[in-house]
């Protein structure tokens, strides 16, 4: 018996703008674009989302963190010994050998240490990920905004640039079997860093793009596909969950491995999944916090102190 | 047994890709492959060689969609090790994906060669999943391109159109890769929109 935790999560409505460095030598930050039917959405990377939750772990529980990032370590001012090359953008990792048991990244994110042992046979030391991260897609079209800016002091014919930018809520998807961590109990840590994650949707780290859960649906369950991709929708100006209520009432989905949270409780749908016999919070951390303590039931894991 | 896969959004590279991320427009056999014996938790994959696949997709040919998107390469080196900066080692490149897959795929365990056969586990795992044990998200290529859902397939999911086996048709897939050795075996196929009990089956060697 496996207990699998999949949760989706619908950010806030804001301004997204996340080139995420591609703009490299040229004047225009592109939004990365994805087709749908006849449309076409911005699209936020599952790699991008996990620097943010590796972000969050590093800010919260730095002590149990191998690598770690600092973009202002060695600055070539204070440390004459390193080249202008090597003075930012730097990882540091506590021990380059790795170790699922004690570190927490290591654990959730999975590592990979390339190399060749003796006789040139494959001594690579590698873990897969446990916990898994879809691609973040909008909730709504994208129809090609783009603003202008310029950089500051003495303007040149190379200061100007543009940049695409689109108002828009994105959903992604997570899955985690909790059994399959080195310690199951840092899967709670784990929901506590997805309703905090930050820096995933902004330009770069400079502007913030409000990733923290609006609304999340949360699945405790033996199945092992999630079901609940995608169930958010735009409805109007709000956030909908049409295809969840079906695929309840239609039995796809059992309603008591179902936590719903945040400002989906406050629309029909919220009303709806209540009736249907699931458990619906207003807030996105009660409901977090009911997961974590079934979680807690289910697998007989302890909070971590 | 015939199941219906949803998988929102995926990609799979070309074998003889480059930088240029291209993806093949429908999912290979050895990438079905691992997908079912993610489901069953089996690790071993060569646990169930012999299983002979047969693939369809649900409606027209799935969007491809290209980004623009930022890779990291490097060469383990020494000098190098934890510091590789994003202003000497990343450039950016394109990679494709495909949308909304909805992939249909039969199992015929006959001519497999151990006594536990793939068609049963599958069958176990979608009925009874409280039984089996399993780690991970049930992911289509890339860990990433996480499958929304797998059960058995019903009339009402659409109309299938088949991959079928013939050595003039367009479409190029890799069957296996050997690990060793880095040979694979590849297959070109054409769609059809009939279930062809020869030319449809593909055997996992």
């Amino acid at each position: 018996m496996t207990k699998h935790l999949f949760a989706t999560i619908v950010t806030a409505t804001a301004i997204a703008a996340n080139n995420r460095g591609e703009g490299d030598g040229s004047t225009l930050s592109t939004l990365q674009k994805i087709t749908r039917g006849n449309d076409q959405y911005t699209t936020v990377s599952a790699e991008a989302i996990r620097w943010g939750l590796r972000e969050y772990f590093q800010n919260h529980y730095e002590p149990e963190v191998n690598r770690t990032f600092n973009p202002e370590t060695d600055d070539p001012k204070t440390d004459d010994s390193k080249t202008d090359d090597s003075k930012t953008d730097k990882y540091s990792f506590k021990d380059e050998e790795f170790s699922h048991k004690k570190y927490i990244d290591d654990d959730l994110f999975g590592y990979m240490d390339a190399k060749k042992g003796k006789d040139k046979k494959d001594d690579t030391r590698k873990r897969r990920g446990a916990l898994e991260v879809s691609r973040a897609m909008s909730l709504d079209p994208y129809w090609g905004d783009v603003t202008f800016g310029s950089k500051g002091g003495e303007k040149g014919k190379t200061s100007i640039h543009n940049t695409e930018v689109h108002y828009t809520a994105y959903q992604y998807t997570i899955a985690l079997t909790p059994e399959g961590l080195s310690k199951p109990e840092r899967a709670l840590l784990a929901l506590d860093a997805i309703a905090a994650v930050r820096h995933v949707g902004g330009n770069h780290a400079r502007f913030l793009y409000d990733f923290r859960p609006e609304s999340i649906v949360l699945r405790i369950t033996d199945d092992p596909s999630p079901w609940i991709m995608g169930v958010f929708k735009r409805i109007g100006e709000s956030v909908g969950c049409p295809q969840l209520v079906r695929l309840i009432e239609v039995g796809d989905v059992e309603a008591n491995e179902l936590i719903v949270g945040g400002e989906i409780a406050d629309t029909p749908y919220g009303e709806q999944l209540k009736t249907l016999g699931v458990q619906v919070y207003r807030g996105v951390k009660k409901a977090i916090a009911q997961a974590k303590e079934q979680l807690q039931q289910q697998l007989n894991i302890k909070v971590p102190a | 047994m015939q199941l219906y896969i949803d998988c929102p959004c995926t990609s799979f590279p070309r074998n003889f890709a480059r930088d240029y991320k291209e993806t093949y427009r429908y999912p290979p056999p050895s990438t079905i492959y691992g997908l079912l014996l993610s489901l069953v938790g089996e690790v071993d994959i060569n646990k169930h060689q012999g299983v002979k696949l047969a693939i369809g997709i649900i409606g027209g040919d799935p969007p491809i969609s290209r980004i623009l998107r930022k890779q990291r390469h490097h060469k383990y080196s020494k000098q190098n090790l934890g510091t590789y900066s994003t202003s000497q080692f990343s450039k950016p490149n394109y990679h494709e994906l495909l949308t909304d897959l909805k992939v249909v795929v039969r199992i015929d365990s006959n001519k497999e060669a151990g006594t536990v056969k793939l068609a049963d586990r599958v069958a176990r795992a979608l009925s009874t999943p409280a039984q089996i044990t399993r780690f991970g998200g049930l992911s289509l290529g890339e860990s990433w391109a996480l499958v929304n859902g797998i059960r058995p397939y019903r009339d009402n999911d659409g109309s299938i159109h088949w991959l079928i086996r013939d050595n003039r048709g367009l479409i190029s897939l890799p069957i296996w890769i050997d690990r060793q050795s880095g040979r694979g075996t590849f297959q070109r196929f054409r769609l059809v929109d009939e279930f062809d009990e020869e030319a449809c089956w593909v055997t996992i060697p």
